[in-house]
């Protein structure tokens, strides 16, 4: 049982696959993840009502204090509270994964469905583009980038977004060239349908599945790389919290003191884990609709 | 045989000329005067004369392609800030510890995965397979750089068993010294080896042949090796061929953190200094290796499948 | 009685999850160098009935009753026993060489292992004693042949090769679980030809599992007849060939010989019972023209016929003056069902 469309997905896509919670015959993973995220984003809005701590006000009299009651996650060397850092550094970071996702998702969708529907050169054109940008490993890319922009959250949107829309037009293009073929498209077209009109009410609805499964993998992988390059100094600047960014910040006691990197790192492992459940749900039911 | 790899290796020839232009257009990326951004304080008038004529800033852009391609062809790629030399040679050098410690991590993430995947298969749908798939989808979610300090903290720093940073004096010396960067690796890329040699196995176990030879009360070994591993470790050069970006990656953040005198970390620590033409020379070689291992990935495909390679 | 052989006695197989019965009550009787044929359609359970005398039952399948070789008992062998067992006393080929064959092993290396997880014998020389298998089945060139891949091979040549391996360690019982059923006739006759002479050369007991009646004819001493998992009738082959006396195995062998004045090919009308959907009585009731209220209410026994013969029926009289047309015309309950 071989799915064609699901096997043209592009490389990153062979991350993530095949964990699930099952209990009798039903797959809970997307209803574990789907509650683990919101979960996530709640306590990333309702921050301020959630914890009476301000995220950046320095109170060394309070700093590198272990977890207690007063503080579940101790303090930092500045003595901010690591609970109330890792809520409000969420927001940042949900961001992240969400914008990381949002502009490649949208620009690559449609350059894929354009060049897959009406071929041509330019179709050639862009489908040698999209083999050679993903010839590069995605991090170096985005760091190279991100090396001539400058440091800073906007040109990490740039970069990823640069890098990132490849990856979405070759699921598009591909799967356009497969749908292109279908009976009921050839239908549409003989009847005189305007291109527009078939690309994106015939073709882009099932088209979209594979890269939306693809997109929740992505934005666990964006997240990641937020972290990463914040944790190089190359993303988010201090003092705003982000996960990455506080576990950079602790390094140098880490020894000592290691719950400032403990927290922060559980939250993106947590995250990355909520996402990727959705994916696997998603990627069950996505088998099931896929013909 | 030797047509088909003749054919792959032309393959390469306009990929990399495509690479090239990508880390060419690079530089070009920079708002404003490109010299200007990339002299950065040492912006000094004759300074910035000489980065425009290196750039050859006033030619038309097709132009000051051909210009950089003659200068690659001649190994020419520009004249480190920093190091006050040809980047060519500050690369190259660099290149062994990062290609060791690539072929380290692969190496490590198949010891780490066979036997997790292998008890996975046979235990299939029981609590161990549960528990070594959830194991390894939560180590998926864990940043590279995390689990590099954590593991540094753990075994270097607590324990003193191993040593966090440096590649050695060459030989078993290096190969302890790259352990705890290439576990690090291992770590981010064995959940997906993990997981593919799971379902290669349980396809594998119950396959014709396998009950052949269960049948002919072949021993244990024989069926294991010959039988099992070796059908079903295909998909995982496949896999690992189609990761190779993750893991140069992690290799990249591993060097950074463990102090490896590596590709990755020379790219890192240009950046402050907006060395662009080490950027550009290492990001073109990061993007030639991954070219390189899917070649070679492919290549021993053919060589481990006998229906293949005949063949053609 | 003789300990000797395969005495399979009342053998059940179901799928546990589904909880399903495939195999219901079957006895055989295989003595040493003996060969039985066992004959059926596609899901009569004839295939897993072999499978389960060496424990190669699929994932989810128990047997239960007894499997007894040589006096030793096969259902509850332990692990290593059974590795013992397999090849070296009873050997299994199968259906279809190409998949049955692993594909990254040299044919020589394939059957050199098999000898050496039998015997302490060392490479070179087990190597040497497989050049020499393959020779005895009928490969030319055996010693260059022997180092290459199963896909460079035919059919017909990778089924020798899949006898070479099971005689390795010779054993005293071969199951073969449809071995020609892949190949064309032609390279069908060779392969039976070369199982024959295997037998009488080594003194060898056979299994053959087939649907096809004239293969399991050439080549067995007695013939067993399987239909929606039990054995139905059982007897020396020309017996049961000539003279069958189970509605089922009449309508089998009529279906085989072309109607001359049709010139169709008949056929029993509607299809075997989904396992586990059927009752006490005969499992062949709904389609068999004799039926009658007593063939559904009770489980039928063993009629006796001749010497060494019997069929589950209790109508056998009249079962044997059936001709083509009675069967064609057997209304199904509930309607026509398509043939299969």
């Amino acid at each position: 049982m071989t799915n064609p469309s699901l096997d043209s997905l592009p490389r990153r896509w062979s991350l993530f696959r095949g964990v699930q919670i099952r209990l009798g015959s039903h797959n809970y993973s997307f209803a574990v993840g789907i509650v683990g995220f919101s979960l996530i984003v709640l306590a990333a809005i309702f921050a301020p009502l959630l914890t009476p701590y301000d995220p950046v006000a320095l109170d060394f009299a309070s700093a590198l204090q272990p977890p207690s009651w007063a503080h579940p996650f101790g303090t930092d060397n500045l003595g901010r509270d690591v609970l109330t850092r890792v809520l409000y550094a969420a927001r940042i970071d949900l961001q992240i994964g969400a914008i990381g996702v949002a502009f490649p998702f949208v620009i690559g969708a449609v350059i894929g469905l354009f060049a897959g529907y009406f071929g041509g050169w330019a179709d050639a054109l862009i489908g040698r583009l999209i083999d050679i940008v993903i010839a590069f490993p995605f991090l170096v890319l985005v760091i190279a980038i991100v090396a001539m922009l400058g440091p800073g959250l906007v040109n990490l949107y740039i970069a990823v977004t640069l890098v990132s829309w490849v990856l979405y037009a070759r699921i598009l293009r591909g799967e356009t060239l497969a749908l292109k073929r279908r009976e009921y498209v050839m239908a549409a077209t003989s009847l005189g349908f305007p291109h527009l009109k078939i690309m994106f009410r015939h073709i882009l609805p099932n088209a979209i599945a594979p890269a939306i499964v693809f997109a929740m993998s992505d934005y666990a992988l964006d997240v990641q790389l937020g972290a990463t390059l914040s944790f190089f100094g190359l993303g988010v600047q201090p003092p705003t919290p982000e996960w990455g960014l506080m576990i950079a910040e602790a390094r140098n006691f880490m020894l000592t003191e290691p719950w400032v990197i403990l927290f922060p790192g559980l939250a993106i492992v947590v995250l990355s884990l909520c996402v990727s459940l959705i994916g696997d749900g998603l990627a069950d039911r996505a088998r099931g609709l896929h013909v | 045989m030797i047509r088909y790899v003749a054919g792959r290796l032309a393959q390469f020839v306009p990929v990399l000329f495509g690479i090239s232009l990508i880390v060419f257009l690079l530089v070009r990326l920079i708002p404003g005067d490109p010299a200007i951004a990339v002299l950065g304080s040492r912006a000094t008038p004759e300074l910035i004369a000489r980065m425009r004529d290196q750039l050859g800033l006033d030619l038309p852009l097709w132009q000051q392609y051909l210009h950089f391609l003659n200068n690659a062809a001649h190994g020419r790629f520009g004249i480190s800030f920093f190091y006050q030399t040809e980047v060519w040679g500050i690369v190259v050098a660099r290149l062994p510890v990062t290609l060791l410690l690539m072929a380290y991590a692969i190496v490590l993430s198949i010891v780490i995965a066979t036997p997790f995947a292998l008890l996975s298969a046979i235990r299939r749908d029981r609590l161990s397979d549960h528990l070594v798939r959830i194991g390894f989808t939560a180590a998926l979610g864990m940043p590279v750089f995390w689990c590099g300090i954590i593991l540094a903290l753990l075994f270097g720093a607590k324990l003193h068993l191993l040593p966090i940073s440096g590649a050695g004096n060459g030989g078993v010396d290096t190969l302890v010294h790259l352990l705890l960067p290439s576990l690090t690796i291992a770590i981010a890329i064995s959940p997906i080896l993990v997981r593919t040699l799971r379902s290669s196995l349980i396809e594998v176990l119950v396959s014709d042949f396998v009950t052949t030879g269960r049948a002919m009360g072949l021993r244990e070994r024989f069926l294991l090796v010959n039988y099992i591993l070796r059908n079903s470790l295909r998909p995982v050069v496949t896999v690992i061929s189609i990761n190779v970006g993750y893991l140069v990656g992690g290799t990249v953040i591993a060097e950074q953190i463990f102090s490896l005198a590596g590709v990755g970390s020379l790219l890192i620590g240009s950046i402050t200094t907006r060395d662009y033409a080490i950027i550009q020379l290492s990001t073109l070689f990061f993007a030639a290796i991954v070219v390189l291992v899917n070649l070679v990935a492919d290549l021993l495909y053919m060589a481990l499948d006998p229906r293949v390679a005949l063949d053609s | 009685m003789s300990k000797e052989g395969l005495i399979v006695e009342d053998l059940s197989i179901s799928f546990v999850q589904r909880q399903l019965e495939v195999v219901t009550g079957v006895s055989l009787r295989i003595g040493r160098g003996e060969a039985l044929g066992l004959v059926g359609e596609s899901g009569s359970g004839k295939s897993l009935t072999a499978r389960a005398i060496l424990g190669l039952l699929p994932r989810g399948a128990v047997a239960s009753g007894r499997i007894m070789f040589d006096g030793s008992s096969l259902l509850d062998l332990a692990a290593r026993e059974m590795q013992k067992l397999r090849g070296a006393r009873v050997a299994m080929i199968f259906q279809d060489p190409m998949s049955s064959l692993n594909p990254v092993l040299r044919v020589g290396t394939a059957i050199a292992q098999v000898i050496q997880s039998h015997e302490r014998v060392g490479a070179g020389e087990a190597h040497r004693r497989a050049v020499a298998l393959m020779d005895r089945v009928g490969i030319r060139d055996a010693q260059e042949r022997s180092h290459a891949y199963p896909h460079q091979f035919s059919g017909g040549m990778r089924q020798r090769i899949m006898i070479a391996m099971a005689l390795a360690a010779n054993p005293s019982l071969l199951l073969a679980d449809e071995p020609t059923t892949a190949l064309d006739v032609v390279v069908q006759a060779g392969i039976l030809r070369l199982l024959t002479d295997l037998r009488h050369e080594k003194g060898m007991g056979l299994l053959l599992v087939s649907h096809d009646l004239a293969v399991v004819g050439r080549v067995s001493d007695r013939v067993a007849v399987m239909y929606a998992g039990q054995i139905v009738e059982e007897g020396p082959t020309s017996e049961v060939l000539f003279r069958p006396h189970m509605p089922y195995t009449v309508g089998l062998i009529a279906s085989v010989r072309r109607d001359r004045a049709a010139a169709r090919l008949s056929s029993i009308s509607g299809s075997p019972p989904a396992p586990g959907s059927t009752s006490a009585g005969c499992r062949f009731a709904p389609r068999c023209p004799l039926a009658i209220d007593a063939c559904r209410r009770n489980a039928i026994p063993a009629v006796p016929i001749g010497p060494g013969h019997w069929a589950r029926c209790i109508r056998t009289e009249d079962a044997q003056a059936l001709t083509a047309a009675d069967f064609a015309a057997a209304r199904v309950p509930g309607g026509e069902r398509a043939n299969v």
